[in-house]
């Protein structure tokens, strides 16, 4: 029996589908949805299909991109010399809301997982290698997360990189910014205590 | 039973779940499998961080749900780090974590093997990783009721045939040379490897360091052991497939020398 009309039905079926949404949040999102106005409601729905339609991955970098190379790989004020390879799109954004890094990226699209199945052909290692083949990239930086999958991925491509004669460097370990000692977990001080800097 | 109890764990998997909780399942000594959530976790400040990382040995304070446990406090124990610096050891890492996440339900209480894998990590961080494996094979298979029969024929229970041995995991172990023949033996290994594989599956790892074993039965028990225990657990380990690939891609890119 349907409760709701089909439209609305419809509605909540797909809104069900994403991720971190059930069906009681589904159905709250569909209401708000059907309570707006005409003209908020048409611009979600552009908006949805244009970021589907128009954005595609960059075919350097691998980062979703509306014009194809980014405009981070299109951007001759940055460092071709060195590459920071991360997991994920939202990895680069989240190091480039830095500011520190000027060099260039490049984007994996996953990690290595042992226990998944997920192995290097899955991943865009291959394009890196492609990318590191004209002898400009002089240092590679490993910027895949600091669990299990992401040592592993950073493990492999320290082995594969190395013997190509490339300075290949990690992000740091350590204490989050205004974090306090007493409640930073034992690994994270450990790492943070190993890897101590002099001070200037 | 519901409420707040204190377990020690080994972290064999996770999943990220929601926004910032991560869904574990950990082995326990007394509570077997345990599948458990870890609400914001993959925040930066949160505590819960590093204990509920695969692979890491932790005492957790759990609270029973109605169907997962909430993990409310967590206390590294043993993080293994140098199995996090070495790729070979720390997928030979996973791949433990992996024969122990496949063999036991949940639920079940196996201290056998939390033992096994705690020891055997401990000894991955210093021990030849395909060595360290190799004992983890044979004595999982024990713990699990699958151990072969390695003396004498598993079909007639009669001597072992002179030279190369006939071996069927489907046989339940070594041949004789008749029944060799008979089963379709897939595998021929020495008696030496057949030797090492009893003393592996009997003794605990510490010796490991000391056995002398000659390169061409560690390729035979490389080969028969996961094999065999492929066979009882009755599929292909994923972590093992991908061991043995990135093994390849390090040839293909030239970075091992044959």
């Amino acid at each position: 029996m349907l409760y709701y009309a089909e439209p609305v039905a419809r509605l909540i079926a797909e809104l069900n589908k994403l991720p971190g949404v059930g069906p009681k949040t589904a159905q709250r999102l569909a209401f708000h949805i059907l309570y707006s106005p005409p003209e908020e409601v048409r611009a979600l729905a552009e908006a949805i299909l244009a970021a589907k339609e128009k954005t595609r991955y960059c075919s350097m970098c691998g980062n979703l991109t509306e014009e194809d190379p980014c405009f981070l790989c299109r951007d001759d004020g940055r460092d071709p010399s060195v590459i920071c390879v991360v997991e994920e799109p939202r990895d680069l954004v989240a190091l480039e809301r830095t500011r520190q890094f000027r060099g260039r990226y490049h984007v994996l699209h996953g990690a290595l997982s042992p226990m998944e199945g997920i192995g290097p052909e899955k991943l865009r290692i291959k394009e890196l290698l492609e990318r590191l083949k004209d002898g400009t990239v002089k240092e590679v930086v490993l910027a895949t997360n600091a669990d299990v999958e992401g040592e592993a991925t950073a493990l492999y491509l320290a082995k594969i990189l190395k013997p190509l004669g490339l300075k290949v460097t990690r992000l740091a370990y350590g204490l989050p910014v205004g974090g306090d000692l007493e409640y930073a977990d034992e690994v994270t001080l450990a790492r943070a205590f190993a890897g101590r800097r002099e001070m200037d | 039973m519901s409420g707040l109890y204190q377990v020690q764990g080994i972290v064999l998997s996770t999943w990220d779940f929601r926004e910032t909780d991560r869904l574990l399942h950990i082995l326990t000594p007394s509570r077997g499998k345990i599948t458990a959530i870890a609400k914001g976790v993959r925040k930066a400040h949160s505590s819960l961080r590093s204990g509920t990382q695969r692979l890491c040995l932790a005492r957790f304070l759990l609270y029973d749900g109605r169907s997962i446990a909430t993990v409310t406090q967590c206390q590294v124990e043993e993080f293994f780090a140098p199995l996090r610096s070495n790729l070979e050891r720390l997928l030979t890492a996973c791949y433990l974590a992996e024969i122990a996440e496949v063999s036991v339900p949940a639920g079940q209480a196996s201290p056998e093997m939390f033992d096994l894998l705690r020891r055997s990590l401990d000894l991955l961080t210093r021990e030849n990783p395909p060595m360290v494996a190799r004992a983890f094979e044979a004595r999982a298979l024990r713990v699990l009721g699958f151990a072969p029969r390695l003396e004498a024929c598993s079909a007639c229970g009669g001597p072992l045939a002179e030279g190369l041995i006939p071996f069927a995991p489907g046989a339940g172990g070594a041949l004789c040379g008749r029944c060799g023949s008979q089963y379709g033996a897939e595998y021929r290994v020495s008696r030496e490897a057949l030797a090492v594989w009893r003393n592996l599956a009997s003794a605990g790892g510490s010796h490991l360091g000391r056995l002398k074993i000659s390169a061409r039965c560690r390729r035979e028990l490389a080969e028969i052991l996961p094999a065999y225990l492929e066979y009882y657990l009755d599929r292909r380990l994923k972590s093992r497939i991908l061991m043995e690939q990135i093994g390849e891609d390090a040839y293909e890119y030239g970075t091992r020398k044959n």
